[in-house]
């Protein structure tokens, strides 16, 4: 396939978008996307993902002193249809009026491309998305995953520079969204395209993303490796976005920190009131007989390949532990609580190198 | 948000064709409140000629407004029933029932009238009442009053309603009244003001239909243009507008109403 | 629901089953009969659609019906889709002005279209201003063209208007975002979207033209729109026959058309307000 090997890379520079109404849903937005990486717009519904996508696109335009760039070329004021973008829809937004062929091809159409071109294109990219044998289909006789596989081809034939895609696997059964998420992987990797992959879903995000970048309230929160925002969050919202969390937060000297349950030992933190995260998988559960922090077995929750405690009494709140799925509590037992000081999540930089 | 040049043309354009719509519409209510309309405003506004249309038509305000109520007693009485009927029943009878009631719509009035005057312009007495007139409103409007229950029918699920009324042991004219009835509500509405419009404004076949006897308000305002001076007839007109007003934000609220979902 | 529940149903119908035997298609039937009652049988159908006065009747009403349709397809078009994608202040304003004629009958209309371009009317006014002559176009086939659109317009506008705000916005952005121009948009995108609203609107603006009465008997034109003539052959002419065989030619073919309509855009082509 004619496809770009890397598409452009972009760059947002002090962005901010206000609605014709008023609302301010973009405070100064700064980014940048390097050419052919996949970067992931996290956060909760009303963010702004859609919003900064819109402006990458050229659908909306940042208020007066903001400016968009791909490479190096400053496309601000370029609209939507002059910058050369694909872009995927959360409801797809495929053309009920034309077959799948026929909506593939539109781009090339439109781009005056000669029919029989257009043609061999089509075949090639439906064959690649194994959509052959729809080719003459109308859309409302297709299921959803393969509405979303034609939307995917119709973005990318005409080879943009960059591939936007809002939500596109929102509408569709869990399963099926597995199975797109494991495709649209692989077809971005193997295209090499710079996309924007807009999502409130995390798994979705980690799973896709080069770097995700988590937002909230119209900033950016976050931006990281899957890895980097997943154990080590910035700040109080993408910990407690990203994931499940448990926060202990009580006062500390000399490394104990004083909980309802006995002492959390180890921590990274100075004297006086403090704070740390720690993820359900990294607790280990010892017997209570030596342990320094205690409490009783609230619920259990068998999930396969873990048990899922919610141990009461330890913390203020209850503590979600992830157990091996073949070890056995009760509910009502007493057990002891054990984190090592590298898997404590500590959030404050001044703090940590006391 | 900037707006575009083509944005402006549109907003140009959509300005024209309300002026096209709305100053012939202030030109006769002008018309209607001046000494002399050739003269212009500046001979004065009165009221002369609405006194003057009142003493010559009133009989003709009473008797439109009499055949809008009678048309939507009748549309009320039989027109719901049958919208339920044919929102419940699958069979293909009630395919042909619909087809059959929105009929009367599909052909122009004047062929409707000239088919009632043939067929019973001849019964005694029922050619000079008003009731001759009033089937034509009631073949004509009817379908809109069942066509607005129905439209409500469909979108809520009333079957489960009743069916839950059933439980609780009501009969069937028990759950039509109080089930059936209050949830298509803003159906009923939109179709009663929507049948009282219609009547208060139909004109083709009325004019068929009428006798020097029975004349409503639109037959009184050809007759007033075809003979009248324009002041009379734009202050004619002026009351007829003002007797719509009041229909035409109903509807207009009700539709606003009905679109929203749930209402 | 189980038959039980089901007993009195036909009850609900009969009432209007028997206004509709009775009113309806009984005086149809009747009317049938007269129109072949005449000197030439059933005739009088051939005779209808060759005689010129007919035929130039029947053919200036559907050319007239058509250029009413058309013209207030594009204007409704235009308009809709303006009213239905902008939110400024006074924006309900307008929709009502634009809603409100819905409900006038079409004598007022004749009225109104003199009131603009009769001897008095704004037009003659203006005229004498500019150069000296009454402009009127009340009494020619224009005045009855004005007239027949200024009670269209509210129709159809009330259902592009609907038409557009079910309309997805994202299918535009979708044809943008690959390079089409806004004329390609709107051929490949917003006219299939619009078709079936399109359609049925313009199948009733149609039957309404075609059967319009009030505004040509308002405008006295001497322009013989079909409505016109069949009022003259039943009270003038006193040829039962002929305006009973016009009638029925004149329902068919709006009810033809409605019916046409309604197979190809698989709408529903009821008037509704
Ligand atoms: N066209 C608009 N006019 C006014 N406010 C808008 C518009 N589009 C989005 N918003 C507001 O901007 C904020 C961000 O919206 P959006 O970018 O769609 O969020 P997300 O995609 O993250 O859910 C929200 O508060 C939303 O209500
Ligand atoms: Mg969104």
């Amino acid at each position: 396939m004619n496809i770009n090997e890397h598409g452009a890379s972009i760059r947002l520079e002090g962005c901010t978008k206000t609605f014709a109404d008023g609302t301010l849903a973009l405070h100064p937005l700064d980014l940048s996307v390097q050419a052919g990486e996949t970067l992931v717009l996290l956060g909760p519904s009303g963010c702004g993902k859609t919003t900064t996508l819109r402006l990458i696109a050229g659908l909306e335009f940042p208020d007066d002193g903001g400016r968009i760039l791909f490479d190096d070329e400053d496309v601000t004021h370029t609209p939507i249809e002059k910058r050369n973008v694909g872009m995927v829809f959360q409801s797809y937004a495929l053309f009920p009026n034309m077959t799948v062929a026929e909506n593939v091809g539109y781009g090339l159409k439109v781009q005056k491309v000669k029919a029989a071109e257009v043609k061999q294109r089509v075949s090639e990219m439906l064959e690649m998305m194994e959509l052959g044998a729809l080719a003459h289909r109308r859309i409302d006789q297709l299921s959803g995953g393969q509405r979303q596989r034609v939307a995917l081809a119709r973005a990318i034939i005409t080879s943009p520079r960059v591939l936007l895609l809002d939500e596109p696997l929102t509408a569709l059964d869990a399963i099926l969204r597995d199975r797109l998420r494991a495709d649209i992987n692989s077809l971005l990797r193997r295209l090499g395209i710079t996309a924007i992959y807009v999502t409130h879903d995390q798994d979705e995000a980690m799973a896709l993303g080069d770097r995700i970048v988590v937002m909230d309230h119209g900033r950016v929160s976050q931006i990281g490796s899957p890895k980097e925002i997943y154990f080590a969050p910035q700040n109080d919202f993408v910990a407690d976005f990203i994931g499940q969390i448990n926060t202990f937060e009580g006062q500390v000297s000399c490394s104990d920190m004083r909980l309802p349950g006995g002492v959390l030992s180890g921590v990274a933190l100075a004297d006086g009131q403090g704070k740390v995260y720690c993820r359900p998988e990294d607790i280990e559960v010892i017997n209570s007989a030596n342990a320094g922090l205690r409490g009783q077995v609230h619920q259990t929750q068998f999930i396969g390949d873990r048990n899922r405690i919610w141990v009461k009494g330890a913390n203020h709140e209850r503590v979600v532990i992830d157990t091996d799925g073949r070890s056995e509590f009760k509910v009502g037992q007493e057990v002891g609580l054990q984190i090592r000081p590298e898997q404590m999540i500590v959030l404050d930089r001044r703090a940590e190198s006391v | 948000m900037k707006r575009s040049l083509s944005s402006y043309l549109q907003l140009a354009f959509t300005l024209l064709i309300c002026a096209f719509m709305l100053v012939p519409v202030l030109m006769s209510v002008a018309a209607g409140l001046t000494n002399n309309y050739f003269q212009g405003l500046s001979s004065g506004l009165t009221l002369r000629w609405v006194e003057e249309v009142l003493a010559l038509y009133s009989d003709t305000i009473w008797l439109t407004l009499q055949l809008a109520l009678a048309t939507l007693l009748i549309n009320l009485i039989v027109g719901v029933p049958a919208a339920y009927y044919l929102a419940s029943s699958n069979s293909r009878w009630a395919r042909v029932f619909e087809e059959l009631i929105v009929l009367p719509v599909a052909i122009p009035g004047l062929a409707i009238a000239l088919a009632l005057i043939i067929a019973y312009g001849g019964v005694h007495g029922l050619r000079t009442s008003w009731l001759f007139i009033l089937i034509g409103h009631v073949l004509y409007t009817l379908p809109f009053m069942v066509r607005a229950v129905l439209a409500v029918l469909h979108s809520i699920n009333f079957r489960t309603l009743e069916e839950g009324a059933a439980s609780l042991g009501a009969g069937f004219f028990r759950r039509f009244i109080d089930v059936v009835v209050p949830n298509c509500k803003g159906g009923i509405i939109s179709g009663a003001l929507m049948t009282l419009t219609l009547s208060v404004g139909e004109f083709n076949l009325t004019w068929m239909l009428h006798t020097p006897l029975t004349k409503t308000l639109p037959v009184g305002l050809a007759d007033a243009y075809a003979s009248m001076r324009l002041e009379i007839s734009s202050a004619y007109t002026l009351i007829f507008l003002v007797m719509l007003l009041p229909l035409m934000i109903g509807v207009q609220w009700s539709g606003s109403r009905l679109r929203k979902p749930h209402a | 629901m189980s038959p039980r529940l089901n007993q009195p149903l036909y009850l609900m119908m009969l009432p209007v089953l028997i206004i509709t035997c009775a009113f309806f298609l009984i005086p149809m039937g009747r009317l049938i009969l007269i129109s072949i009652s005449g000197e030439e049988g059933s005739m009088t159908y051939w005779y209808a659609l060759t005689d010129s006065r007919y035929l130039n009747s029947l053919l200036q009403t559907l050319v007239l019906s058509i250029a009413t349709t058309l013209t207030t397809l594009a204007i409704a078009l235009v308009v809709g889709m303006f009213l239905a994608r902008n939110r400024f202040p006074g924006r309900s304003t307008l929709v009502s002005l634009l809603t409100f004629p819905l409900a006038f009958p079409g004598v007022v209309v004749g009225f109104l279209v003199i009131m603009l371009g009769g001897r008095q009317g704004l037009s003659a006014e203006l005229g004498l201003i500019l150069d000296g002559s009454r402009w009127t176009f009340a009494y020619s086939i224009v005045g009855l063209f004005v007239g027949y659109i200024y009670f269209s317009i509210p129709r159809v506008l009330m259902t592009v208007m609907s038409a557009v705000e079910k309309m997805d916005v994202m299918l535009e952005e979708a044809a943008r975002s690959m390079g089409a121009s806004r004329l390609r948009v709107l051929l490949d995108v917003i006219i299939p979207a619009l078709k079936p609203a399109l359609i049925a609107s313009g199948a009733i603006c149609f039957a309404t033209s075609m059967g319009a009465f009030g505004t040509a008997f308002a405008l006295a034109s001497g322009i013989n729109v079909m409505p016109m003539t069949i009022y003259t052959e039943f009270t003038l002419g006193a040829n039962v026959a002929m305006a009973a065989t016009l009638s029925i030619l004149l329902g068919l073919i709006t009810w033809l058309v409605l019916l046409l309509a309604r197979s190809v855009s698989g709408a529903n082509t009821t008037p509704a307000a």
